[in-house]
């Protein structure tokens, strides 16, 4: 019904703390149910397809952290919010990575509970609404100017394997081709391409020297004011990613070829090689900092 | 916590057997830990017969497979053996694609055939 409340599960072992949540959250109107360990929390979620899950992280039966890895493959856009002990923060960021939405250090409860609540649910309730036009969207096109942190690549392949999977292209497989793809190139554009950081450095030190090359050149001019710009054009047949440096490029063909058992320990070339494989169509500019990689939909 | 947070081992027959847990290695930071956890490890239990079950990962990019080649050359320059097993469909198109199936990595389907060629 339009108006119900939204419900949420909470998970907490300490019925301080639980009681403390579910009156915060009640107050600011939602309906919410309490568990008092993982596996019983598991067991309420299935059961009743809340809209959100606060969990504790230590808890008996079921910690918190597989509370999260167990929902997000069962229900993955159920989002789950985490409420951490002081001094477990590494454990909430390995959770992070494992799927939950977000953390609450419990000595925050109070402030930042309902507000986190809030936030996730509208932004739930955003992508489902995007999730339910999907179907209708027949062209996208975009333009990305990143700064050469790479630590943006994974979350813009991300983005742009969402919107090459929202027009149905292909399958999984080569959903994966083509991130890999979009990663290799887009590595390249901004720590070979700008910052100039050759990958000959990988073999030196353990690749702390590539690292830590990388990692000056980002504050140091000219390479830190150099962008990667990304062109996005998507629709139903194909997928066509353009990425350009502002480097000084270089020689595609000057790579030597990586599955050449001469060069095979070698660390350079291996990028293109998984690029030119796992695209459709691949082509340089004359200068060689800008690549055109297209995917075609399958059967076209 | 275990100082090794990016993968579980165990030695079955002698063979020390490492298991990356994280499906997507994409993210720089878990590419970097994973490739200094791995090296911590080699240093401090310095194994002569080592594999690598893959089977968790789905996605990898060139950075885990610069990092797999350093393991390999690790183990080999101290005469040990070096194997893998359990790739994902992904994994081996990657692998594939590079020519390094069955020339650089020794790759099988699961652990006990891996295991047994150790013997």
């Amino acid at each position: 019904m339009a108006n119900d409340p939204q419900y949420i599960v909470i998970v907490e072992d300490s019925p301080t703390q639980a009681v403390q949540m579910q009156l915060l959250l009640e107050e600011a109107g939602y309906r919410v149910s309490a568990a008092t360990d993982g596996r019983s929390g598991l067991d309420l979620v299935e059961a009743e397809s809340p809209d959100l899950v606060v969990t504790d992280l230590i808890m008996p039966e079921l910690n918190g952290l597989e509370l999260v890895e167990t929902v997000k493959s069962q229900l993955p856009n159920l989002p789950v919010i985490l409420t951490t002990a002081q001094g477990s923060e590494d454990t909430a960021a390995e959770a992070l990575r494992r799927g939950a939405a977000s953390y609450v250090p419990k000595k925050s409860i109070a402030l930042d509970l309902v507000p986190t609540v809030s936030r996730l649910l509208a932004l739930n309730e955003a992508q489902r609404v995007e999730s339910a036009v999907a179907e209708f969207l027949t062209d996208v096109e975009k333009r990305f100017c990143l700064r050469n942190d790479d630590v943006l690549v994974p979350q813009l392949v991300r983005h742009l394997k969402e919107q090459v999977q929202q027009m149905a292209i292909c399958g999984e497989r080569e959903l994966l081709q083509l991130a890999t793809a979009l990663d290799e190139a887009l590595v390249n554009a901004m720590i070979h391409g700008n910052l100039e950081v050759s990958s000959k450095l990988r073999e030196v030190d353990n690749g702390r020297e590539y690292r830590r090359l990388a990692a000056q050149r980002r504050k140091q001019s000219p390479f830190s004011q150099r962008s990667v710009y990304v062109d996005v054009r998507v629709n139903r047949n194909l997928a066509e990613f353009v990425i350009r440096d502002e480097g000084p490029g270089f020689d595609p063909k000057s790579i030597p070829d990586p599955t050449d058992p001469a060069n095979i320990q070698k660390v350079s070339g291996r990028g293109l090689m998984l690029i030119n494989t796992f695209m459709d169509q691949v082509s340089h500019n004359h200068k060689g900092n800008e690549i055109t990689m297209v995917k075609r939909a399958t059967g076209v | 916590m275990s100082q090794y947070q990016r993968f579980n081992y165990e030695v079955l027959d002698g063979v020390t057997v490492i298991r990356p847990v994280d499906k997507e290695l994409s993210d720089l930071v878990l590419q970097d830990e994973l490739h200094e956890q791995l090296m911590a490890f080699l240093e401090a239990e310095k194994p002569d017969k080592l594999l690598i079950n893959f089977g968790a990962v789905e996605y990898c990019t060139t950075g885990i497979i610069n990092s797999l080649l350093s393991v390999k050359k690790r183990v080999v320059a101290k005469e040990g053996q070096f194997k893998m097993c359990n790739l994902t469909e992904h994994v081996h198109d990657a692998f594939k694609a590079l020519n390094l199936e069955g020339t650089v990595f020794e790759v099988f389907a699961d652990e006990a055939e891996a295991i047994a060629s150790y013997q």
